[in-house]
């Protein structure tokens, strides 16, 4: 009947219902008599689920409560009864035989008349005094006056379903009525998790359960017991629906039988002080906590703060979603909490919470963190008013799955910590210490199958109480200590666990390093278990944390949230043999075991925090981590002592003591050097002064109008009163359909086919792209102008290679074309120069694509130079000194002020150091990343253009060239990317004494400087020609370099050209200008590797399928053939010409690919081109060293070494037979070591 | 029979000498420098009373034996050595950690719900001490990992080199087989030779406690590696000193399990709490004595409030994992529990329930309370107590402090002008609050282990107990009182009255009968039936106990042994003790017997419905008590005699307020010493018994019985 009526909050009425407004009273009657009268189902009624506020006074509480009250019998007679819930809870907690019951998870309570929890049991559970109340009115309002229900003394009412009040599914709860004679005083409970509820998951949540009838048995209340005794049949019917039936059926009795001591102890106390006395004190006891909260509430300044919390997984997926909540302090002693703007519901997810367990976040929070010296009751948000948007994630509809509410609703508890926190920093009275959050996740591993005694289990081991305490505002967290939505509650012991479970735990409680949080005052620790499955039962896991890849608990004043820890699996291995053989370095830290995998032949794998049952094989590793309590301050604030203390408790590491914490100290004997550490932190706060923005510029950077492209992301954006739901946007409540997601499954399976049908990982899919968010932004006038700029010079050049298209046509015939493209190239040069370094950069990038913009072109733009004049000495003093935060002085002894090259990017100046080292310091110009977002916006719309222009960008996305750019401009223009590379590229050659990088002081650098030791080298090339002669020496060398960068490293300078090299002494080449770098993935590697075959193999038609085999979708039957055939008579030219000693590199037969599959307008992935350009790039330079160096000799020695004992290609590469075929590659018949026989493959 | 107890305290040293059917008790203040000195000069006192010469008492004592809180106060000192632990590898942060709850254990309620100020106390083994040993057992005690013993050498070698002077070792499953940390201690004997300066002792965790459980197991070890050193030197001078006295007899340590042992038979935390134990004790044999059937022990001192149970029928309450100081450990520990309340208790105004709070904090003994006049400003019980007329000012503990009423009244003005009370009403306020509260804290002991008060006798000492035991009392629903005789040295009367007594335990999961399936046939009960592996554990443990009595000299026909089985239902927490008839098991009669016997404890203590068979029925530790049976000190007869005598003449006459009754009421004084077995004396009335107070609260009688014991009845029950 509820089903009719519109909750407070709704503003979407259900379908089929009137609006109150409509009826007349006498209509309104009608209507509900004939409703009343024909209700097929009595489901959750919003009414009463809305309501979190105590009731009315009873009669019998307002006669005794108008007259003069003894307070101090009252608090005589609460004292007592607070006792016997506090007895009656250990009783409990050690007769009921659920996990999480007996570490505590329960709460036993006596409630008034209408069911308000008046009192409370001290330890256990504070959220079960604000949730009990709505199943009692349930009962009240639907089971009392029904012949077939009925509340009679004895009765004692069931109920798990979240939607009818309770935490969430897991959680069972009893309740009995008290009467005494006819008049019913009171209800005695007992609350607790029981876990097993027969779920699709065992223990009642997981994150496989996508729908409401997966939740396992859904108690509404039901009367479970009458005449103080439980009814076999449902009882039965119960046990029925579960997996653990003797837990159920011994929880059922442990529950019943401490409702019963309760309502005898009720009894008791009435004859003491007399019914009244004992009524007038359950109910007085929720109004002075009423009183009491409003009091505190007027204690705190007015106004409204605001928090966004995020939840990093559905439990199924990765995802973005959000609670956004504001907590306003109003006149008269209230508090508005609006959490609008939070995620919608999600279908077919169970992480969506009911309002119920979003207000009892705020509860909790309250209670154990700020009035902790209240009574626990419902009283306490008494003052609290609650918006929310309809069927969201913090006011779930009750179609949708919840077992897994606690998920997003701990994260109210947080919102809590932190907003209320920040109203109370002032209240001189506090009655507790201000803090960072506590951690917020249930980390702890779930377990279901048999066990070695033959019971069968589904439930949750007490690890997850293991909650890690938030900061001080004067002292650290405490390590894992309790769970937050609990006090006391116990992670057990671990022999205990072991006697009961098939399990070895390889470690139990073990902290790991850095998984505290960092500020001045620390959070408490988390810790790490590890599981092994033993024995021979059938047992599995499964988990159901969020936060391991967004930390869930944020940090306050400063402090820096709780780290992220995935949860590790290590299978295919079984730990007990090998270490009964003795494995070499195995340790019990997640960290080290990924790090150096110790156990050969094993699969190493973290997933997310939240992971599905699964059974696992004995000596299967599965390890969890709880989180840290959230930080409080800032890390500079720290004292060095402590920072030590942890340090030498394993706590942080060495590398967060330095570079966190800035605390500089002897490595061996751990002692603080305090000038030294002062001038550290010194430095990094000038440093932080330096990085800092004002709020202007954070807004333009930080503020995107809409969530990246590619993300899952659920909630409001901004203050867009929309709400985004994944896939679509639209006002709250409104989505066009609900929100379904795909079972991660089968997108899995998805992606699998795929992978078996291209070969492409599809993995990364989900990318996050910064620049098309940054394109969406409004055009400003500096963009615009920017823009009129680019375009009008466009139309310059676009007559300007209009007019030599006509000059041309005087060439001679058959250079007409030649010609007009030479000049078209010059043409584009001069643009880009005259448009800016972003342009330049695009020529440069555009200049490494010849398979788009044809040869002549292409090779007209590498010749791009951007001469720009160099900035004032003064001016460039200036940055340095702004981004070394020193005077130009105090660094240098000189400090040359004529620059010796200057580009539009940089300059370089010549100096020297204090100690004597001649340096070179490159300067970056000013403003040059204000231009990029308006230069890049330009672009895009030329680009368009061009694409229209040019042939050979039609098959282009423009996009991704974008991108690409972007990238490339931002990566030159931040000097710690190419700062980054210097030290990869020496890292990557260290072995090599022949070539090496300038070294660079990182003390006078930074993004925007680099000073470097300064090279007294030459250009190769006019070191070659000093020389006189070829140098064969150096031009192997310089291949060999290319060949180690692109297949030994998969890293590569992308900017190769004899400029950026010099030779020192005796033919020691130095690498210079990092800036512009890639990394190639093992694909395009292998791919290529396959390329250097097939011209082995002379076989073009392998080629083309190189290319295009696993890429159906990019050419047509007939042009693949086409293609294939082309390629195979193209290689068979080459080779002939090779023969003859015409060519000694692959230039042209690369170029010929590039040239052909431009014509047939098949777009080639950008790093086989530049795999292919690079080789180029290299050939020709190599050969102006030393024309008769022969690369394709080279590269027929050195394709064995590769494929073979680096292992890059696998010897059952299709491509490696069919080479293998060829009497041309013998060395690679040489080095398989086995002797093909030819017919198998023929 | 002559014997010599001793109770070590903090502020006194307590002695009772029996000689020849004498009994007397006296008293020195403790010297914590040497002990031995305080102990001479109570032996001493008690000698001139007997006036023979100490020479003389020594050469005729059969034994001494002494109770200590010494191994408290060096855990609230913090005075212990440096220790440095061995763990499993893996289990690194076990002891930090605490279980989680640490933070809370041996806390108030206040304390453990405030989450934001929640601490746990300073660990005694930093983390930094702290070492993995590459090694694991299974719970059935297989080896899983052999140990690394090259790894192992490398950190002891560290621990040593950062100064650590005692070494735990607390390795998983230990209990089930201890080879491993035998190894290391075995290892550390290669590495550090005891004949050699560099040597230190070790501590094996499975040689504390044989119990399950890593964290508690090595707290416990711990614990008693923290208190070793303390205890070993302290005691190591008194037995010189009873040496240089000429006394070659044992000298015997009071355990906390309620027995006694020689020094080479006792560890460190056997000894913590035994005076608290020994009073219980005491109280126990006067049960015995007398017949005075179920007791509730409580003695109420400046700071606390302690609590323990003595039924009727010698079944004693353990807690086998208790907690010392703010540490839970695991060790069987005669029941005891303690409260925040005493004379020092501060009261405050309670801004939510608008009425008074006693607690938890306490202005102990320094300051002391606001009328002591050192500088305590906050009211207390004891003010209270004071203003209500209780107390004189001028005689208060035997005159050695002198109180200042005023002081008192200063002190109760906040709260006065807060509830619009006048001084004396809130005196009577925080009296009742105070009252209340050790009374909640007495109906919950009995509550919650099944008891009923009215079927108990109170028994108050301490030096605020008789003072408040009626009011206690009558608010625990309890009609009668008893100050035991000797109470001002009751805790080594218990010491004069033990025997001694070991406790052998061995954890061994035996599911009796337990649900299983077997083979594809549907779930069944299926019973054990290797008796003989049980009654091998049982045997054993006897050996133990049979071999420790040996080792003090006592022979083994001397020996009995009580099989005690720690008992629970498969799927629950709850663990019951539960006391076999006979010492071996021999068919299934006995296991049924068994379950039939948990179930009843369950049923009679939680009620119908939480015993639950259908989860199993389990043996979860075996514990042998092995015990001599010594000649009990002779008290008299305490039970109020039938003779009734008229009450003396007051000495005095005071105004004193009674909670319940208005204006001040003219009440009689009496003195203690003038108080004749028989004597009945009605309430109101106050009766100084120099260290002590007895308060007759209106409604009840007092009778003086033998031995200085004195009753308070309740009159108008009925």
């Amino acid at each position: 009947m509820n089903l009719h009526v519109c909750a407070e909050g709704e503003t979407l009425c259900r379908p089929g219902t009137f609006a109150a407004t409509a009826l007349g009273p006498e209509e309104r009657k009608l209507v509900d008599a004939f409703l009343t009268t024909n209700a097929g189902f009595v489901g959750p009624d919003p009414e009463i689920l809305y309501d979190h506020k105590m009731g009315p006074r009873s009669e019998r509480e307002a006669r005794v409560l108008s007259g003069a009250v003894d307070l101090n019998l009252f608090q005589e007679i609460r004292a007592r009864l607070t006792s016997v819930l506090d007895e009656n809870f250990e009783i409990s907690e050690q007769t009921v035989a659920a996990p999480a019951a007996k570490f505590a998870d329960l709460s036993t309570a006596f409630m008034t008349s209408i069911g308000d929890v008046a009192l409370l049991s001290n330890r256990g559970v504070a959220a079960f005094a604000i949730v009990m109340h709505y199943p009692v009115r349930h009962i009240l309002k639907y089971w009392r006056d029904d012949p077939t229900v009925g509340i009679r003394p004895g009765d004692a009412f069931l109920m798990n379903d979240a939607r009818f009040g309770g935490i969430h599914n897991p959680d069972q709860s009893m309740v009995m009525p008290h009467f005494v004679g006819d008049e019913l005083v009171g209800w005695t409970v007992c609350a607790m998790h029981e876990g097993e509820v027969g779920a699709r998951a065992p223990g009642g949540m997981g994150p496989s359960i996508e729908s409401p009838y997966e939740e396992g048995f859904r108690g509404s209340p039901i009367k479970i017991a009458a005449n103080w005794e439980l009814k076999s049949d449902l009882v039965t019917l119960i046990q029925n629906s579960v997996r653990e039936k003797e837990v159920m059926l011994v929880d059922l009795r442990a529950r019943l039988a401490t409702c019963m001591r309760l309502a005898r102890e009720f009894d008791k106390a009435a004859a003491d002080y007399g019914l009244d006395a004992v009524v007038g004190t359950l109910r007085h006891t929720l109004e002075l906590v009423a009183e009491e909260s409003r009091r505190r509430i007027e204690e705190l300044p007015r106004g409204t703060v605001r928090g966004q919390f995020y939840v990093d997984s559905t439990s199924r997926e990765t995802a973005m979603l959000k609670v956004n909540v504001a907590m306003s302090v109003e006149e008269g002693g209230r508090i508005l909490v609006d959490m609008r703007g939070t995620s919608p519901e999600l279908h077919n997810r169970s992480i969506n919470a009911p309002i119920v367990t979003a207000k009892l976040g705020v509860m909790v929070g309250l209670m154990n963190f700020f009035w902790p010296d209240l009574p626990k009751s419902p009283a306490v948000l008494q003052h609290f008013d609650f918006v929310s948007d309809p069927k969201s994630l913090m006011n779930c509809s009750y179609d949708v799955p919840n077992a897994q509410n606690v998920s997003t609703g701990f994260k109210m508890i947080t919102a809590t910590e932190v907003l209320m926190s920040k109203l109370s920093f002032q209240v001189p009275n506090k009655t507790a210490a201000i803090k960072a959050p506590w951690y917020n996740q249930p980390a702890g591993m779930m377990y279901g199958g048999e066990t070695q005694h033959g019971h069968e289990v589904g439930n949750i081991c007490a690890d997850l109480n293991g909650m890690a305490g938030g900061a001080r505002w004067n002292r650290d967290g405490e390590h894992s200590m309790c769970a937050n939505f609990a006090q006391m509650n116990d992670i057990g012991e671990s022999e205990q666990t072991e006697e009961d479970l098939p399990v070895v735990m390889f470690s139990s409680k073990k902290f790991n390093r850095d998984l505290a949080s960092f500020g001045k005052y620390r959070g408490g620790s988390g810790y790490q278990t590890m599981y092994a499955r033993y024995g021979r039962a059938n047992f599995g896991f499964q988990a159901i944390t969020n936060g391991s890849k967004f930390p869930s608990t944020v940090g306050l004043f400063g402090g820096y949230g709780s780290p992220c820890y995935p949860i590790t699996k290590i299978k295919g291995v079984n730990v007990f043999e090998e270490l009964a053989e003795g494995v070499a370095g195995y340790d019990a830290d997640v960290v080290e075991l990924l790090n150096r995998r110790p156990l050969k032949g094993a699969t190493y794998e973290t997933v997310a925090g939240a992971m599905e049952f699964e059974l696992a094989f004995e000596g299967e590793l599965y390890v969890v981590h709880q989180g840290a309590g959230a930080a409080y301050g800032d890390v500079l604030e720290r004292d060095p002592a402590l920072v030590i203390k942890d340090l030498k408790e394993g706590l942080i590491s060495d590398w967060t003591a330095r570079n966190l914490y800035f605390v500089a100290f002897d490595a061996q004997t751990l002692v603080v050097d305090p000038e030294k550490t002062a001038d550290l932190r010194r430095d990094e706060r000038l440093a932080r002064i330096r990085r800092g923005k004002t709020w202007d510029a954070f807004v333009a950077d930080h503020v995107r109008p809409s969530p990246p492209v590619g993300l899952l992301y659920f909630g409001r954006w901004n203050d867009d009163a929309e709400v985004y739901g994944g896939m679509y946007k639209d006002m709250p409540g409104e989505f066009p359909r609900e929100i379904m997601l795909p079972d991660p499954k089968l997108i899995y399976e998805a992606i699998l086919n795929r992978k078996v049908v291209s070969g492409v990982s599809t993995e990364d899919a989900i990318e996050y792209d910064p620049l098309t968010e940054e394109l969406q932004q409004p055009w400003t006038f500096a963009s615009f102008a920017k823009f009129l700029r680019v375009e009008g010079l466009m139309v310059g050049m676009l007559a300007k290679m209009a007019g030599s298209g006509l000059t041309s046509l005087f060439a001679p015939r058959g250079k007409r074309m030649d010609r007009w493209l030479d000049r078209i190239g010059g043409h584009l040069t001069d643009y880009l120069v005259a448009c800016g370094p972003t342009f330049v950069k695009l020529g440069q990038v555009l200049s490494t694509r010849p398979d788009l913009l044809g040869t002549a072109v292409a090779g007209r733009l590498r010749k791009l130079q951007d001469k720009v004049p160099p900035m004032k000495d003064a001016q460039a003093r200036a940055i340095l000194e702004k981004s070394l935060g020193r005077r130009v002085e105090e660094v240098f002894a000189e400090f040359g002020a004529t620059p010796i090259a200057s580009a539009s990017v940089a300059q370089v100046h010549r100096g020297r150091l204090k100690d004597g080292r001649e340096v070179a310091i490159k300067i970056k110009r000013p403003g040059l990343e204000a231009n990029v977002t308006g230069d890049l916006r330009a672009l895009s719309t030329l680009v368009g253009v061009l694409r229209s222009v040019v042939p050979g960008f039609s098959g282009m996305n423009p996009r991704e060239m974008i991108t690409e750019l972007g990238l490339a401009v931002r990566g030159q223009m931040n000097f710690l990317g190419e700062i980054a590379n210097n030290r990869r590229f020496a890292r990557n050659f260290a072995g090599k004494s022949w070539l090496r990088l300038p070294e660079i002081h990182d003390e006078f650098s930074s993004n925007e400087v680099i000073t470097m030791e300064f090279i007294h080298g030459v250009n190769p090339l006019e070191y070659v020609r000093k020389r006189g002669k070829h140098d064969a020496d150096l031009a192997e060398k310089v291949y060999s370099m290319y060949f180690e960068m692109v297949f030994t490293n998969k890293f590569f300078h992308a900017d190769l050209h004899s400029g950026n090299m010099l030779v020192e002494g005796e033919g020691k080449i130095v690498l210079l200008d990092t800036g512009l770098a890639h990394e190639f993935p093992s694909y395009y590697i292998k791919r290529q590797l396959r390329a250097y075959l097939c011209v082995a193999a002379v076989d073009g038609y392998l080629q083309g399928d190189n290319y295009l085999g696993d890429r159906p979708h990019m050419a047509d039957e007939k042009t693949k053939a086409a293609i294939s055939h082309d390629l195979h008579l193209m290689y068979q030219r080459w080779d002939k010409h090779r023969a003859k000693g015409h060519t000694k590199d692959l230039t042209t037969l690369w170029l010929q690919i590039m040239m052909l599959l431009r014509k047939h307008r098949v777009p080639l992935d950008r790093e086989l081109v530049m795999l292919m350009v690079g080789d180029i790039t290299i050939s020709g330079l190599v050969h102006e060293f030393d024309p008769e160096f022969d690369v394709v000799e080279y590269t027929r020695h050195e394709l064995p070494r590769l494929i073979f004992r680096d292992g890059k290609l696998p010897l059952n590469d299709p491509y490696l037979l069919a080479a293998s075929r060829r009497d041309l590659l013998h060395d690679i018949r040489r080095a398989i070591g086995i002797d093909v026989d030819d017919d198998e493959y023929v | 029979m002559n014997r010599i107890a001793v109770d070590i305290g903090g502020t006194f040293t307590d002695c009772m000498v029996i000689h020849d059917g004498r009994i007397i008790q006296s008293k020195a203040l403790t010297t914590h420098y040497n002990l031995a000195l305080g102990f001479n000069e109570a032996v001493t006192n008690a000698c001139e009373r007997l006036g023979i010469d100490p020479e003389r008492l020594y050469g005729s004592v059969d034994s001494i034996r002494y109770a200590t809180t010494l191994g408290t106060n060096a855990i609230i000192e913090r005075s212990g050595p440096k220790m440095g632990l061995l763990v499993t590898h893996g289990f690194e942060g076990t002891v930090a950690l605490s279980r989680g709850r640490g933070y809370g254990e041996g806390l108030d309620f206040e304390a453990v719900r405030d989450l934001s100020n929640a601490d746990r106390p300073d660990p005694l083994i930093p983390l930094s001490l702290v070492r993995g040993v590459h090694e694991r057992i299974d719970a059935t005690g297989k080896v899983v990992w052999p140990i690394d013993e090259e790894r192992l050498r490398r950190q002891v070698k560290e621990l040593m080199d950062d100064g650590i002077q005692v070494l735990v070792v607390c390795l998983a499953h230990a209990t089930s087989n201890p080879t491993h940390e035998l190894r290391v201690q075995e290892i550390l004997a290669e590495e550090y030779p005891s004949h050699l300066l560099g040597a230190i002792p070790v501590i094996l965790s499975h040689q504390v406690s044989g119990r399950k459980g890593e964290y508690v197991r090595a707290s416990s070890a711990i614990m008693d590696a923290y208190l070793h050193g303390v205890m070993y030197h302290a005691m190591a001078d008194l037995e010189v000193n009873l040496g240089d006295k000429g006394y070659r007899r044992p000298m015997l340590l009071v355990h906390n399990t309620g027995g006694m042992a020689q020094l080479n038979s006792t560890d460190a935390l056997q000894t913590v709490h035994s005076g608290p134990v020994a009073g219980i004790h005491a109280s126990e044999h006067l049960s015995k004595r007398s017949g005075l059937g179920n007791l509730v022990a409580t003695d109420m001192g400046g700071t606390s409030f302690d609590i323990g149970l003595i039924i009727e029928g010698g079944f004693k309450h353990y807690d086998f994992a208790p907690v010392i100081g703010r540490w839970m450990v695991t060790t069987p520990m005669v029941h005891l529990v303690t409260l925040g309340s005493g004379g020092g208790s501060i009261a405050t105004w309670d801004r939510v329930y608008r009425t008074v709070k006693v607690g938890p904090k306490s202005a102990g003994s320094q300051p002391g309370p606001a009328c002591y006049d050192r500088g305590g400003l906050a009211p207390t019980v004891t003010d209270a107590d004071l203003l209500l007329g209780y107390l004189d000012p001028e005689n208060y503990a035997s005159g050695r402090i002198p109180l200042r009423r005023v002081r008192s009244l200063m002190a109760m003005e906040d709260i006065a002008d807060d509830m619009d009370l006048d001084e004396i009403a809130v005196a009577k306020l925080i009296k009742s609050t105070a009252d209340r509260d050790m009374a909640t804290g007495v109906m919950r002991e009995l509550r919650s282990k099944g008891y009923l008060p009215e079927d108990f006798t109170m028994l108050a000492y301490g030096g605020n107990g008789p003072l408040h035991a009626c009011s206690i009392a009558r608010h625990a629903g309890i009609d009668r009182v008893l100050v035991p005789p000797y109470s001002a040295v009751f805790s080594a009367a218990g010491g004069a009255s033990m025997s001694p007594l070991h406790f052998h335990e061995h954890t061994r999961m035996v599911p009796l009968c337990n649900m299983r399936k077997i083979g594809t046939k549907p779930k069944q009960m299926v019973f054990w039936t290797d008796f003989e592996a049980l009654n091998r554990i049982v045997a054993e443990l006897e050996e133990r106990g049979k071999a420790e009595l040996a080792r003090q000299g006592i022979a083994p026909e001397r020996a009995r042994h009580r099989l005690e089985l720690d008992m629970r239902y498969g799927s629950q927490k709850m663990e019951a003790a539960i006391v076999m008839e006979k010492n071996r098991f021999e068919g299934i009669r006995d296991l049924l017997d068994l379950a039939g016997k948990l179930a009843a404890n369950f049923e009679s203590r939680f009620g119908k419905g939480t015993p639950a068979p259908e989860s199993g029925v389990w043996i979860v530790n075996f514990r042998v008590a092995t015990h001599v049976d010594d000649e009990p000190v002779a008290m008299g007869d305490v039970r109020p005699p039938e003779v009734k005598l008229p009450a003396p003449e007051p000495v005095g006459r005071r105004a004193c307020h009674f909670v319940g009754r208005d204006g001040g009421i003219d009440t009689p004084c009496f003195d203690a010493r003038a108080l004749t077995p028989g004597v009945v004396i009605h309430g109101p009335a106050i009766i100084d018994a120099g260290d002590t107070t007895y308060l007759v609260e209106p409604g009840w009688r007092m009778e003086a019985a033998a031995d200085g014991a004195v009753w308070f009845l309740r009159d108008d029950r009925h």
